[in-house]
């Protein structure tokens, strides 16, 4: 089955060459060219990963984002300006999946929808029994990609489930953010890459805090980070 | 407090301090000016009186009847000397004062205040009356100046004692303080004949000396030292303090903080320092708006350039991967390129006219060629997108100025209305010479969506896009348009017409016949 690709993007040449260079690249392309069309597309639940430019006229990227995620789960891949760091960690903080810096080659484009689409559907091999990990309050069940904290429903995006989960099986030990990055994004860890402190702040957030009243994601200096397991 | 705080201070200070010391010194001169002529011969008309009855007694009296007479007198008691350098009274009298007063005898003017007068005996004397005496009458009405003081005493100094007539006991040169000070009774008109004759008369004066002695030298010193120190102060202060806000400031400022920094300086207009202040403001203001604009530009430039490198990189990437499109592939790579050199060198113009280019070499521009040129090429354009170009009026006029360039601008708005007309619609170029006001005057009509009337200004400044523009162009057309006609003496405006659609006006000066 192909996958569904949604590109939405203002330029229009642009994402006509993309749309081309994914569609034989094997996927099933729908592009739209503004903001509001994009949200209406994501919200039909049609598609397995959404690209979102971020400098758009009218409504811009960001904003997009922001209803997108009201009432979905979606995957998002942002393109954002090279040196935008405001913008991308925005981006991120609305529960962007990942970014990939315009102007891009079309293979690094879809070397970056494959890691996240991967992720997405991974089944970890180890855990064919349907076991769910449990650390303390927090019970997770990555076949169902699904995850509560004290019996409350958590509403996390693919890239912060990856994230919990690989810190979960390694609850109690730190784990790097190099690990993470490798596990959790699919990609090796950039030079000066704040995605994973991005993406583990908005957990941090999202997560309640153990016994003691700190939180249950610790910052491991030099090491990376760790999950609480009292 | 600074070191230029500091630097006032001690400066103030020393203005101060020499002011004190030169008028100090101009009354400490003035004064002993007048005490050397108060050692001199009178010459008051009632001393010339005083001489010539003196004389009178002299010549026809004696000298006997002369004692007689000054010894009863209170005031001008004349001096009576001889030729063996006595005084009749046994007063002493200085050399000196003999020698002023036979240059003045030589003195044909004043000799009637200085006479040599022979007795009937035929003894000559010299009369003659000092300065001194005549203060004699009012010493008591006079303040502690104690000016005849000094006299008497420097007198006895030279002099030492005359025969006849032994000092009195407390006149003992070098001890005139104590003999004050114990409130004795003296008299500073040096003539002891008076103290030994009559009862004591400078009584009234005496309790007041010692009451003053201790106290007056130094109460009015260290208030005056104070009042300097601190008016220095005050001053130094004054000056300093903004001087020292405006160094601050420039620091600041040269730190890259160029936030206003004087707005609520109080302080009234139009004082030098206050309005630097504020002048100081103005600069930086100015300066941040150029650097925004600088800083806008850059980051609308680099997104710019973004879309088209954007583009190359995805052409590319469709030709790496779908090797038999090859041609297709290379056609896009090629259009790109095209569009980047277009921007590149409109942003190129666009910074020689903001640099002031314009002005290097000007010509004479024939408008109605240059006009009818733009719209032969425009009527070209726009056929070919169904849309169609008329134009109105005539034109004869000259324009000073550079043709390329003035025929970009109107080329730019031009072919901006034929963008935004809807097929088939009709672009209107109007061109009309006001020749009472010496202007050229165009009009570019279309019948496009127009624009918000929030964005009438905003639509000249670069990268501005409406948002339904589409990819072609960059936004920069209508800024070029505007910095050209600008630099040409012109304007150039805009306004939505009647009916909707845009309407651009521009005007121009022409070369007066």
């Amino acid at each position: 089955m192909k996958s569904k690709v949604l590109l939405i993007d203002d330029d229009i040449e642009l994402v006509g060459m993309f749309k081309e260079y994914l569609e034989q690249e094997g996927f099933d392309v729908k592009a739209v060219h503004d903001g509001e069309a994009g949200t209406i597309e994501a919200s039909t639940g049609a598609y397995a990963i959404a690209i979102l430019d971020v400098m758009m006229p009218r409504m811009n990227g960001l904003e997009t984002l922001r209803r997108i995620r009201t009432n979905s789960q979606l995957p998002i891949l942002m393109l954002t300006g090279r040196g935008d760091d405001t913008d991308r960690i925005v981006g991120l903080e609305l529960g962007a999946d990942d970014y990939v810096a315009k102007p891009c080659t079309p293979r690094e484009l879809t070397a970056r929808i494959r890691a996240i689409l991967r992720r997405a559907h991974s089944v970890p091999a180890d855990s064919g029994n349907a076991s769910a990990i449990v650390v303390g309050q927090l019970t997770m069940w990555p076949e169902q990609r699904r995850a509560t904290w004290a019996g409350g429903k958590l509403e996390l995006t693919s890239t912060e489930f990856n994230l919990l989960e690989v810190l979960a099986r390694n609850a109690g030990r730190p784990v790097s953010k190099n690990t993470l990055s490798e596990q959790g994004l699919g990609r090796p860890l950039a030079r000066f890459d704040r995605n994973i402190d991005v993406h583990l702040s908005s957990l941090r957030h999202k997560l309640g805090t153990i016994a003691d009243g700190r939180s249950c994601l610790q910052t491991v200096y030099r090491l990376g980070y760790q999950l609480i397991k009292e | 407090m600074g070191r230029l705080f500091w630097k006032f201070f001690v400066c103030i200070l020393l203005a101060q301090l020499a002011a004190t010391v030169g008028i100090g010194g101009a009354v400490w001169l003035k004064n002993r000016n007048q005490q050397a002529e108060q050692t001199d011969i009178d010459t008051s008309p009632p001393a010339e009186m005083a001489i010539n009855s003196a004389a009178a007694t002299l010549e026809f009296g004696g000298a006997n009847a002369l004692k007689r007479m000054l010894e009863n007198m209170d005031r001008r008691r004349v001096y009576a000397v001889n030729d063996a350098g006595r005084e009749l009274l046994g007063r002493i009298v200085s050399d000196a004062m003999l020698r002023e007063s036979r240059a003045l005898l030589r003195d044909e003017e004043r000799r009637r205040v200085v006479r040599h007068v022979y007795d009937p005996q035929g003894n000559r004397y010299l009369l003659f009356l000092p300065s001194s005496e005549r203060m004699r009458g009012y010493d008591k009405e006079r303040s502690l100046l104690g000016i005849n003081d000094r006299d008497v005493h420097m007198f006895m100094n030279r002099e030492g004692m005359p025969g006849g007539q032994p000092p009195p006991r407390w006149e003992q040169p070098g001890q005139p303080n104590r003999t004050s000070a114990q409130g004795g009774q003296m008299n500073p008109g040096g003539a002891p004949g008076a103290e030994l004759r009559g009862p004591p008369g400078g009584d009234m004066r005496g309790p007041m000396g010692p009451r003053f002695q201790p106290l007056t030298p130094w109460v009015p010193l260290v208030a005056a030292v104070l009042a300097s120190l601190l008016f220095s102060f005050l001053l130094a202060w004054y000056f300093s303090r903004p001087i020292q806000a405006l160094r601050q400031a420039f620091d600041a400022a040269a730190g890259g903080d160029l936030s206003p920094r004087f707005v609520n300086a109080t302080g009234k207009r139009g004082t030098e320092l206050n309005d630097l202040g504020r002048d100081f403001d103005r600069m930086t203001a100015r300066l941040r708006s150029l650097i925004d604009g600088q800083t806008r530009l850059l980051h609308d430039v680099s997104h710019e350039l973004r879309s088209p490198l954007a583009r190359l990189q995805a052409a590319i990437g469709l030709a790496h991967q779908q090797p038999d499109k090859m041609a297709a592939s290379m056609e896009r790579v090629e259009r790109e390129s095209v569009r980047m050199d277009k921007l590149v060198g409109e942003l190129l113009t666009l910074a020689r006219l903001e640099a002031g280019a314009i002005k290097a070499s000007q010509e004479e521009i024939s408008m109605a060629d240059l006009i009818d040129q733009i719209a032969d090429d425009a009527r070209f354009e726009a056929t070919s997108q169904q849309r169609s170009v008329t134009q109105q009026g005539e034109a004869d006029v000259i324009v000073i100025g550079q043709t390329d360039l003035l025929g970009r601008a109107i080329e730019n708005v031009v072919r901006n209305a034929i963008k935004h007309s809807p097929e088939g619609g009709e672009v209107q170029l109007q061109v009309q010479a006001l020749p009472g006001a010496q202007r050229l005057s165009i009009h570019v009509l279309d019948r496009g969506p127009g624009v918000a009337p929030a964005d009438l200004d905003t639509i000249f400044q670069p990268f501005f896009r409406s948002s339904n523009a589409s990819t072609e162009g960059h936004g920069l057309g209508l800024a070029i348009a505007q910095h050209v006609i600008e630099a040409h003496g012109g304007f150039i405006r805009a306004s939505n017409r009647e009916g909707g659609g845009l309407c651009v006006e521009i005007t121009l000066p022409v070369k007066p016949f």
